[in-house]
């Protein structure tokens, strides 16, 4: 289900806020960049979201409430739209096993009932946002990554680092051919992200605004907007409120939880 | 009077001192030029794309524009693939496999391939909802999974009925190209690369591999990428054999890519056969090298200055273009027949070369030159009619014209003043005698039996009348063609087996954002789509409502009553998150993103004109289906071809009206009468007549080559209608009677007049004999013109003058 692959992606837009706690001495770029993935260690999150999607003027745009639990080997996701209205209560949940199997489940009120979904994971643009599986949700070892240099960006000293497909299993996935983040040096939260063909033009930049520090010592941008060189549309998110380790119980990331009415 | 001559001789003095005496620069400018025009000439391209009928301000293009813009350019291409033990065995599913995964790594351009084991299948299957390949994993092997499959495609006639014939021994692959071609692409091929000599291996064909989109170093820059495509999806296809199944393939791209390849093949047999044809008629008339040399040279010489200035102008060559070269054959050879005559009766008599060509000039300068005029007037008459292309090939027939004139003013005279005088020859003939005897027999037979004469033509204009109300309009590509060409036959095979090959786009732009969401829109939609079924030629039409059914069906447990698209708000909303947040695949196809703009898919089984015809009425008939505001525009090439429909009958009429007023206008200057400018139409109208009418009669259609006829045969007939007129009122003035000057006109002009027409008559039809339909039809129609206005001028205006006595009355013979 491409949606849930959205989720994840949006989530993990969150492995790149900072934390100042562990600085010393130079860093290499992926130290850099592992640096900040400290949410791999929570157990648990919510994020209340709201998500537009611009194209010529024209917006779409939801609001959700996003949960995800951290198992020893599970995972369970949980997303449920609270606007627009029409679709206030339509809800995804989806469940991965410790086998690796993976099961989702949609709820719509206006059927009022839950059904799985199975289906093969293809195509690369996400709920028809601008931020694609692989801009986002990409595993650390898969690109090798170096500290171009230091800069200067929105008056903050920022690493500037480089990031190039490892394989060319991982080039041929991705449709970029190099991405270039600029992290900030004091407080390892994202800046930018410019996304590169292989002629070397950019086709999307990600740019992060709103920095708040969520709990002591980690910051996190509250806006990301993903811009879209190419067809010259743009995707907001807003975190209108992130909390983590709230101890969420597994229990209730359940089918009667999902068709349960909203607040 | 004497101030014409005056002008003319004045004009013979600068052709004379251009050609003889400063013969050396002359002959270096001309070289020149032809020397630049040679290289515009390897730079012409071939574009014979619908996309230049039409101007870029007309509705449908814009619509076609604004729809493009929205939903993106649909470039579908299709494969049948036929196979004698039907489609459900293991051998076909998995030929189908093989060759969609080949076409999509090997085919340049390609986006997506689509075949019965790709299609994306939505069920509930083991209680949940499931969105996967038809086929998801091994292509089934037992009998059981077999008819499971079977049944699993025949559960879903509204997904897959035009992908299987109804025999089930067909199947479809769609090949769809990226939505956007860029302009030019960069190949990693050998230097000299003809995109139509490629091979038939997949060695010898550029496959996807090879195409660049930036030069990389090396590279061979082409500048029409889609016609990469057919070669190598034919290539593709022959790599992959199996026995028992034949593919077969159909579609715009590869349309164009064949169309492009007669063009190239009928263009150099239409070279071929009109320097055949010139030197031919010329060796007859004149019995000499140099009248041959001289035809040949001039009509060359014609092509390659206005084909190579299209080159150095980036206008392409299209189908229309042959026209030209007809045309250029036709007048070469006329106005050189002009020169050389009166050249070679100066040239007997008095053996002077220098005296002869200087008479000669004086001859024929101004009265050619009036009669290039006259043509090129006949055609750029036609730019009346709105079509980019019939705008770009009447001006280059009208340029070929004026550039025939001035060729055969220099080319000529400079191959016949090479050489030495020779003594005085001969003057008159016996021959010739003969001939005047019996053109004054001829006269005053037309003029003792005027009654019948005019009995006769009153009955012929009835019958050709008659045939020109039963004239049908056409743009029919396939039957303009030829329906014995291998494409068009396979073209039509495809479309009568699948029930589809051709389609348009029925742009919905709904007046607020959202609207589309709404039940009552979807309900106006389906309405509205029931009501285009029913059009001639549709064989079905899909739309965001099929979405709607299918996955309304798979919520409520497959349950076919639910084959529908739901009624409640609510649960269009939330089907339509569904689709946008799962595989959103197929939504933004046929919806735009603030929901505001849908698009409807019409597909044809034809292009008959009967089918076009309709889809012209869809925007107005739609609009009745859809909230007040909400402009419905039928798009995409077949509604551009509906559309030059509209305008061709309308064109016609306007052309012949403008390039007849015209020209009458000139006659009446020229005779310096409004009556016997008047009868001088006759001349003039009855080849547009016996034209019309006999296409009528004889069920050729009026299409975008065949339109062009009329005006041509205007503009060149005129010319035997400004000699019989100007000699008779020479004549008149002279003798004082009628029937006295008919009978002169006839001694004097009438052997001239009568074997113009037949040169002209002959080559039009040695032009006919090339292998497009059309073509042929403009070829033997414009004979029938031109020798409709020899028996205009020399059977019906004799006893019109006798009758009406436009010159006043006769005076008493002294």
């Amino acid at each position: 289900m491409k949606f849930m692959v959205l989720v994840v992606a949006v989530l993990s837009l969150l492995i790149f806020p900072g934390s100042d706690l562990a600085r010393a001495g130079e860093l290499t770029g992926s130290e850099i960049m592992s640096r900040a993935e400290f949410l791999e260690i929570s157990d648990d999150m919510e994020v209340e979201l709201k998500m537009e999607i611009i194209r010529n003027d024209q917006v779409r745009k939801r609001e959700m409430i996003m949960q995800r639990y951290f198992g020893e080997k599970t995972e369970k996701t949980m997303v449920r739209f609270t606007a627009p209205e029409e679709v206030r209560g339509t809800g995804f949940l989806s469940i991965t096993h410790p086998d690796g199997e993976e099961e989702t489940w949609i709820y719509m009120p206006a059927l009022g009932v839950e059904r799985q979904i199975d289906s093969d994971e293809r195509g690369e643009d996400l709920m028809g946002s601008d931020f694609t599986y692989e801009d986002i949700f990409q595993a650390t070892e898969d690109y090798e990554y170096e500290l171009l240099e230091t800069v200067e960006l929105n008056e903050r000293k920022v690493y500037r680092v480089e990031a190039v497909p490892a394989t060319g299993v991982v080039e041929d996935a991705v449709d970029f051919a190099s991405q270039i983040s600029y992290i900030d040096r004091e407080k390892f939260y994202l800046h930018q992200v410019r996304y590169f063909d292989q002629e070397g033009e950019e086709i999307r930049r990600l740019i992060s605004a709103d920095v708040q520090e969520i709990k002591e010592g980690t910051y996190l941008p509250q806006k990301m907007t993903m811009e879209n060189k190419e067809n010259k549309g743009r995707t907001i998110l807003t975190y209108k409120r992130v909390d983590i380790d709230i101890g969420l119980d597994p229990e209730d990331f359940s089918r009667e939880k999902l068709s349960s009415p909203l607040d | 009077m004497t101030g014409k001559k005056k002008w003319q001789d004045k004009m013979a003095d600068f052709w004379m001192s251009a050609v003889v005496r400063r013969r050396w620069i002359t002959l270096s400018v001309l070289l020149l030029l032809t020397l630049i025009a040679g290289l515009g000439l390897i730079q012409v391209e071939f574009d014979d794309s619908w996309e230049n009928w039409l101007l870029d301000e007309d509705p449908v293009m814009q619509d076609t524009e604004r729809f493009e813009k929205i939903f993106g350019e649909e470039q579908r291409n299709f494969v049948l693939v036929e196979s004698e033990e039907g489609i459900f065995n293991p051998s076909t599913l998995e030929y189908l496999e093989e060759v969609t995964a080949a076409l999509e790594e090997h085919l340049p351009l390609v986006a997506e391939v689509v075949a019965l084991p790709n299609m994306p299948y939505m069920e509930i299957a083991d209680d949940a909802l499931r969105i996967r390949d038809l086929i998801p994993g091994a292509i089934p092997e037992s009998a059981e999974e077999l008819a499971s499959l079977e049944k699993r495609v025949q559960d879903r006639p509204g997904i897959f009925g035009d992908m299987v014939t109804e025999d089930g021994k067909g199947t479809v692959i769609i090949v769809s190209l990226q939505e956007e071609i860029p302009e030019k692409v960069y190949l990693d091929v050998e230097g000299r690369f003809n995109h139509l000599d490629q091979g038939e291996t997949m060695e010898e064909v550029v496959l996807a591999g090879d195409v660049y989109f930036e030069d990389r170093g090396g590279m061979v820059e082409f500048g029409d990428p889609l016609m990469l495509v057919p070669p190598a999806l034919e290539a593709i296809l022959k790599e992959h054999t199996s026995p028992g199944i034949s593919p077969t393939m159909a579609g715009m791209a590869i349309a164009v890519y064949e169309r492009e390849m007669v063009l190239t093949e009928e263009m150099s047999t239409l070279l071929g056969l009109a320097l055949l044809a010139s030197a031919l008629l010329m060796f007859i008339i004149f019995r000499g090298l140099r009248p041959m040399l001289a035809a040949v040279l001039v009509m060359l010489m014609t092509i390659i200055f206005l084909f190579g200035a299209q080159g150095w102008l980036g206008i392409p060559l299209a189908m229309q273009s042959l026209i030209v070269m007809m045309l250029a054959m036709v007048i070469a050879v006329g106005y050189s027949i002009h020169f050389i005559n009166h050249f070679l009766r100066e040239f007997l008599e008095t053996g002077n070369r220098r005296e002869a060509i200087h008479q000669a000039l004086r001859e024929v300068s101004w009265p050619i030159m009036i009669t290039a005029i006259t043509t090129a007037m006949g055609f750029v008459a036609s730019t009346v009619i709105p079509s980019a292309s019939i705008r770009i090939v009447v001006l280059n027939c009208a340029a070929a014209a004026i550039l025939t004139y001035f060729l055969v003013m220099t080319v000529v005279p400079l191959i016949f003043i090479l050489g030495r005088d020779q003594k005085k020859l001969r003057s008159g003939s016996e021959r010739n005698q003969a001939w005047q005897r019996f053109m004054v027999r001829w006269a005053d037979l037309v003029v003792s039996r005027s009654r019948w004469v005019i009995v006769g033509s009153l009955i012929l204009v009835l019958i050709l009348s008659f045939g020109l109300t039963r004239i049908n309009i056409s743009t029919d590509t396939h039957a303009m063609i030829g329906e014995e060409m291998d494409f068009i036959r396979d073209a039509n095979y495809v479309a009568q087996r699948l029930g589809f090959l051709y389609s348009y786009h029925v742009l919905v732009e709904l007046p607020e954002e959202g609207m589309a969401k709404q039940a009552e829109v979807l309900q106006g939609l389906e309405e509205f789509e029931e009501e285009l079924a029913t059009y001639p030629g549709t064989t079905a039409t899909a739309s965001v409502n099929d979405l709607f059914r299918e996955i309304n069906m798979v919520m409520n447990e497959n349950d076919p009553d639910y084959f529908r698209v739901p009624g409640e708000e609510e649960v269009i909303a939330q089907y339509l998150m569904l689709y946008e947040m799962s595989e959103g695949e197929g939504l933004e196809n046929w919806v735009d993103f603030g929901y505001s703009k849908l698009n409807i898919l019409v597909q044809l089984d034809s292009t008959t004109d009967e089918t076009l015809n309709r889809v012209l009425e869809v925007g107005e008939r739609g609009q009745g289906f859809f909230p007040e505001g909400t402009e419905v525009s039928p798009v995409g090439e077949i509604a551009m071809l509906s559309r030059s429909l509209s305008f061709l009958a309308r064109g016609q009429i306007n052309s012949i009206a403008v390039a007849l007023a015209g020209i009458t206008l000139i006659m009446m200057l020229i005779l310096r009468s409004i009556r016997t400018g008047l009868i001088s139409m006759i001349g003039n109208g009855l080849p547009v007549l016996a034209i019309l009418g006999v296409m009528g009669l004889a069920g050729i259609p009026l299409d975008i080559l065949t339109i062009m006829i009329s005006p041509m045969v205007i503009g060149i007939a005129v010319d035997d209608t400004v000699h019989y007129f100007l000699h008779f009122k020479k004549e008149f003035e002279r003798t004082g009677s009628y029937r006295e000057a008919n009978r002169e006109t006839f001694r004097k002009i009438g052997k001239a007049l009568s074997s113009t027409t037949a040169v002209l008559v002959l080559g039009f039809l040695i032009l006919s004999l090339i292998d497009i339909q059309s073509f042929k039809y403009v070829g033997q129609m414009a004979a029938l013109g031109i020798f409709a206005a020899l028996f205009a001028d020399l059977i019906i205006a004799p006893p019109l003058l006798l009758y009406f006595q436009p010159y006043g009355p006769e005076r008493e013979k002294e």
